[in-house]
């Protein structure tokens, strides 16, 4: 059914007065199950894509676009963020009330429009049937900012989200400004006055405070069936969400769906991922949506009982997997320690990973200069969108990256699920920042990584190890740490090598430590920090791998 | 230019401007990298000032930092109601005064240099001429395909409702640009009755009813700037194409805007999308490397010459180093460019070509002909079922594409296979026969209906028939003239668009008579009332020509010296 009707601007009264701008796309004059997007980007630009959402108009559905509270042709206020369930209540009732509705209602949409569609879920409107969420987080995380270091990245977000309609943040000079210190006038360096950017950074508007996510309570209440999509080299907070609804009301109807794709590629994966051909594994993500979406608003259980509850894509054999659950509990946590002969500096160095503890040297030191960062592969003009997996040895050859490889593995280990990073470390700062990166060494020596790293890195602030209240280091002091890495669902073949790569920056990405302890807004000078990784009987700093398949020798 | 630095523009998104009454606008502003005081160039548009880019089509922002990066402060601004300014949209009605409040606050502004030039395209034409006549202190304006004059296809032409109107009206509907490709365009075009399209398109906010039911009343007065800018005494800088929609009324504000001032004015072999980025090939046809221009410099080298740059940045700007301004025309066919002292060409000459046929001219396979001289009377005829309207382009045409970038097909020949279609061709011609400016046709019509629609296509015929470029058309309503009555012989006057053009040994000459043109022109029903009727009647038109009942072509052939270079 191509599009008969399409009505625009219709005006939605939310409980407080303030009016939203609705757009609705018909298949022809009847009534029809409702799929609704609320999105801040511009509802038209929701439907330009002749790819994504206006498709599910062919397949029967009425589709409702919506600017959020202050953008677009919305009313009121827009702040970044700030979670607005009654809107999202009071949309999904006015359009279960349209002549056009059949009342049964779900939701669509990715990254913020996600976040739109859990205000749904939580806010519990009796004519909502189920959300599908892609690319979305989860529960407030306890510290600052998920990991304690803020990112540099928000700036281009809230470029983007300037004012009402979007701005093109490649407009602005990112390349040349993104070294400016301090970062508090980072906006006024690139020309921006109005945006959020001083709230941010004054710590008064925060993606992880309460007024902006839900707790892991609210998820547990959650009643609709809920579908997260979300690829491995994207938000991997979303995997987050996807634990909390395990104990939802709806649990056993709630579906994953975890692709090889990045942000953009939700909704168009590429055929070619690192450089193999995988046009065989391509699946059309919206189908895998419409499917969900038939189930619980057109009653087509048939057809439709069989999507597998987790639907996961295993790289490193590149091809789909189904699982009942996911990750499975079956994965045991098997540690790798970090070893050395003194200098894992680089990839020429004599870092490993090894079965036991305690060979060699008793620690490795680097010094992280942030006056000249790791830099991350952030093509600045649009950020968000990397191309992955990439191979990082770019990044490796730098001697303020620790290298740490594994043997080659003599047979197929398949690890599943979230892995860890137990390590002891010093520093001669009293603050620096540890990002953890996971790669596959390829027998032709490429080392493609396993997540991005350009949505929450695997990282931690080291003030805020022991939680949201700051304890600076002690010149010299060895502490340890815990930092969570991330998701995956990965066969590291026979012949291949599993290595950790360890650095204190993530640049343009990611803020970068000052070494000073002040915050981070201030710094105009920026303390190199010679930070040391020990590992020895004594400080067993390891990789914890959930390994669901395979020995390691 | 092609190496200019622009990665050191200083840029200042979204600065508020407050508007006489208090509405808060939105300009982004564009300064070159070292703070000094520097000329101002305002635009304004409804189509966000900073969008991203389409394929093959830069982001808006690359024009303005390509300028900010030659010496001037270039602002952008948001119209009321639309991208990020505050207020409600109302088309014409407040970009005058609005264009001169963000004028008055760029006067402020510590780096302004002291000249002030306005500029835009489309919608953004309309803005700048408003601001130049509301502030009265604009040292220049440059014009790229203005929105239509009153009545000279905006709303209608000749009467004729345009439906692009309709399209433009959903994609400024909005404060984002609005997705043209998703309304079901085929059935909202084909609606009845013509004055609640807006409904068949499922907006109730827009202003076609307005539009349509306006003459040239009051509400249009926002609009009607011409008599205003005959009063101006600025130099301007007009750019059109010839397959332009705003060809017509580029030629007026030129018209006008010359009465106090001299103009330059530029007519390349452009349409609506291509006149936006200058292009060596429009609708199918290689139109030569001389066809491109290059629009940023052209910008820069005209406003820097306006603002009295030294002679260095005159010799760089050829066209426009005479004061007495003039006209770049492109003539098609030869594939060159020429010069005229002004526009229209006033050494043209009116040749008179006259339709005649033995009664079969349907079709370009019938047997009308345009000859020199007249011969005995005859009737051509044909019936017109407005349900199967004869199509304006081969394919379903979508104003969607075109919105993207995509330019119109020219060859006609899918117009000419029709049986709608009343065909008259002149033999292949021994010499080349230049043409420059509008061409008019006098036809002798007859219709059984209370109203009926003609059309008129200029084009040229390769040899052998193999292609059939349209030069232009023109359009005429029976109904809107005086002294029309149904059954009656009806004498029939209308201009087509410019154009300048040589048609070489061999081509031919032809003129196209149809009943419709769908759906760049909405189909005329054939009743008593044009924007009412739910339901349409079947015509039968007739066409006269002949010693007595004449119907004539005359075409503006100009003997140029430049021109008759490829006489042989």
């Amino acid at each position: 059914m191509p599009v008969a009707r399409t009505l625009w601007n219709r005006r939605v009264a939310c409980r407080d007065g303030i009016e939203l701008a609705a757009d609705i796309i018909l298949p022809g004059p009847d009534r029809y199950p409702t799929v609704v997007l609320m999105t801040p980007y511009g509802r038209s630009r929701s439907l330009g894509n002749p790819r994504a959402w206006i498709r599910l108009v062919d397949m029967g559905y009425a589709l409702v676009t919506v600017d959020v509270r202050g953008r677009g042709d919305s009313e009121g206020d827009w702040t970044p963020w700030l979670k607005r369930p009654n809107d999202a209540y009071d949309v999904i009732e006015w359009a279960a009330a349209q002549p056009w509705s059949t009342a049964d209602v779900g939701m669509v949409g990715g990254s913020y429009e996600a976040r739109a569609q859990w205000w749904a879920a939580v806010s519990r409107p009796p004519h909502l049937r189920c959300i599908t969420p892609l690319a979305f987080g989860g529960p407030r995380h306890p510290l600052p900012y998920g990991t304690g270091i803020p990112l540099q990245y928000w700036l281009w977000w809230m470029t983007l989200v300037l004012g009402r309609t979007n701005q093109h943040p490649g407009a602005l000079p990112w390349e040349a400004a993104m070294g400016h210190t301090p970062l508090a006038s980072l906006d006024t360096r690139l020309g921006l006055t109005r945006t959020a950017w001083r709230r941010f950074v004054e710590g008064e508007i925060d993606f992880a405070h309460e007024e902006a996510t839900f707790s892991a309570d609210e998820y547990a209440a959650v009643e609709v069936p809920v579908l997260i999509g979300v690829g491995w080299w994207d938000d991997q907070e979303t995997f987050r969400a996807w634990e909390a609804v395990q104990t939802a009301k709806s649990a056993a109807d709630c579906r994953l769906l975890v692709g090889a794709w990045d942000h953009a590629g939700n909704l168009s994966p590429r055929p070619v991922l690192g450089g193999l051909d995988v046009r065989e594994t391509v699946i059309d993500p919206l189908d895998h949506v419409e499917q969900f979406l038939a189930r619980h608003l057109k009653g087509s259980c048939g057809s439709v009982a069989a999507q597998p509850r987790c639907k996961v894509f295993l790289t490193g054999e590149n091809r789909w997997e189904t699982h009942e659950n996911w990750p499975p509990v079956s994965a045991s946590e098997i540690p790798l320690f970090l070893a050395s002969d003194g200098d894992a500096r680089g990839l020429n160095g004599d870092g490993r990973l090894t079965g036991h503890p305690g060979g060699g040297a008793h620690a490795d030191t680097y010094v992280a200069d942030p006056n000249t960062p790791v830099r991350d592969m952030s093509n600045l003009a649009i950020f968000a969108w990397a191309d992955p997996p990439l191979d990082y040895r770019y990044l490796q050859r730098r001697d303020d990256v620790l290298v740490y490889t594994s043997a080659e593995l003599s047979q197929d280990v398949t690890a599943s699920g979230r892995y860890r990073v137990r390590l002891y470390v010093s520093s001669d700062r009293p603050d620096t920042d540890i990002f953890v990166n996971l790669s596959d060494v390829h027998p032709d020596g490429r080392a493609i990584g396993l997540a991005a790293t350009n949505e929450p890195p695997a990282a931690l602030r080291l003030r805020y190890r022991n939680g949201p209240e700051p304890e600076f280091l002690t010149p010299g002091e060895v502490v340890e740490i815990e930092i969570p890495g991330t998701w995956m669902h990965h066969v590291f073949k026979a012949g291949h090598r599993i290595r950790l790569t360890l650095s204190s920056s993530a640049f343009p990405l990611a803020v970068r430590n000052a070494g000073s302890g002040r915050p981070w807004g201030d710094d105009t000078t920026l303390q190199p920090q010679t930070n040391t990784v020990h590992h020895s009987a004594q400080h067993p700093s390891r990789l914890l791998l959930p390994v669901l398949a395979g020995a390691l020798d | 230019m092609r190496f200019l630095d622009t990665s050191a523009v200083r840029i200042r998104l979204d600065e508020r401007v407050r508007a006489a009454d208090g509405t808060e606008l939105s300009v982004d502003l564009y300064l070159p990298a070292e703070t000094g005081r520097y000329p101002v160039l305002l635009t304004r548009t409804p189509l966000d000032n900073n969008r991203p880019g389409r394929p093959g089509l830069a982001p808006p922002a690359e024009r303005w930092k390509t300028l900010a990066a030659q010496g001037f402060i270039v602002a952008a601004g948001d119209v009321r109601g639309r991208g990020d300014s505050e207020g409600s949209f109302r088309p014409f009605v407040h970009e005058g005064a609005d264009g001169a409040a963000t004028l008055a606050w760029l006067r402020e502004f510590d780096e302004f240099g002291g000249r002030i030039g306005v500029f835009g395209s489309g919608y953004g034409a309309f803005c700048a001429w408003a601001a130049a006549v509301a502030d009265r202190g604009v040292d220049a304006v440059a014009s790229i395909s203005p929105f239509g004059a009153v009545g000279e296809g905006l709303p209608h032409r000749g009467g004729v409702v345009r439906l692009d109107w309709l399209f433009w009206m959903h994609l400024v509907g909005g404060r984002n640009v609005q997705p043209p490709g998703i309304p079901p365009w085929q059935s909202i075009f084909g609606h009845f009755p013509i004055r609640e399209m807006d409904e068949a398109l499922g907006r109730n906010d827009i202003w076609w009813r307005e539009w349509l039911e306006s003459r040239d009343g009051s509400s249009w007065s926002a609009f009607d700037l011409l008599d205003d800018i005959k009063r101006l005494r600025i130099p301007g800088l007009h750019i059109t194409g010839w397959w332009d929609g705003a060809s017509a009324a580029s030629h007026r504000y030129y018209t006008a805007a010359a009465e106090g001032m001299p103009q330059d004015l530029i007519v390349g072999p452009w349409d609506s999308a291509t006149v936006r980025r200058p292009a060596g090939r429009t609708g199918g046809f290689d139109l030569g490397p001389r066809a491109t221009l290059d629009l940023d410099e052209t910008l820069a080298a005209f406003f820097k010459t306006k603002f009295g740059a030294g002679p260095a940045a005159r010799a760089a700007a050829p066209r426009f180093e005479r004061d007495r301004g003039g006209a770049q025309v492109f003539i098609t066919g030869l594939n060159e460019w020429t010069s005229l002292e002004s526009w229209p060409a006033s050494d043209s000459e009116a040749v008179r070509l006259w339709l005649a046929s033995g009664g079969g001219a349907n079709t370009r396979r019938g047997d009308g002909r345009l000859d020199s001289e007249p011969s005995g009377d005859a009737l051509d005829s044909v019936t017109h079922n407005p349900a199967v309207p004869v199509r304006f382009q081969p394919e379903a045409f979508s104003f969607a594409q075109s919105a993207s970038g995509a330019s119109l097909t020219l060859d006609q020949a899918h117009i000419t296979s029709r049986d709608e279609a009343l065909v008259y061709t002149t033999a292949p011609l021994s010499a080349p026969l230049t043409i420059v400016g509008q061409a008019k046709v006098a036809l002798t019509v007859q219709v059984d209906t209370a109203d009926a629609d003609i059309f008129v296509l200029l084009s040229d015929v390769f040899p052998a028939g193999a292609r059939e470029l349209n030069l232009a058309h023109g359009a005429c309503r029976l109904a809107t003239l005086r002294g029309f009555t149904p059954n009656e012989l009806c004498r029939v006057e209308i201009e087509l668009d410019a154009c300048g053009h040589v048609f070489l040994p061999g081509h031919a000459v032809r003129l196209t008579v149809t009943p419709s043109l769908f759906p760049l022109y909405a189909r005329n029903p054939q009743g008593a009332d044009y924007l009412g009727e739910t339901k349409t009647a079947v015509a039968t038109l007739r066409l006269h020509h002949g010693n007595t009942v004449m119907s004539v072509l005359e075409l503006p052939v100009l003997h140029h010296p430049a021109l008759d270079a490829t006489d042989e």
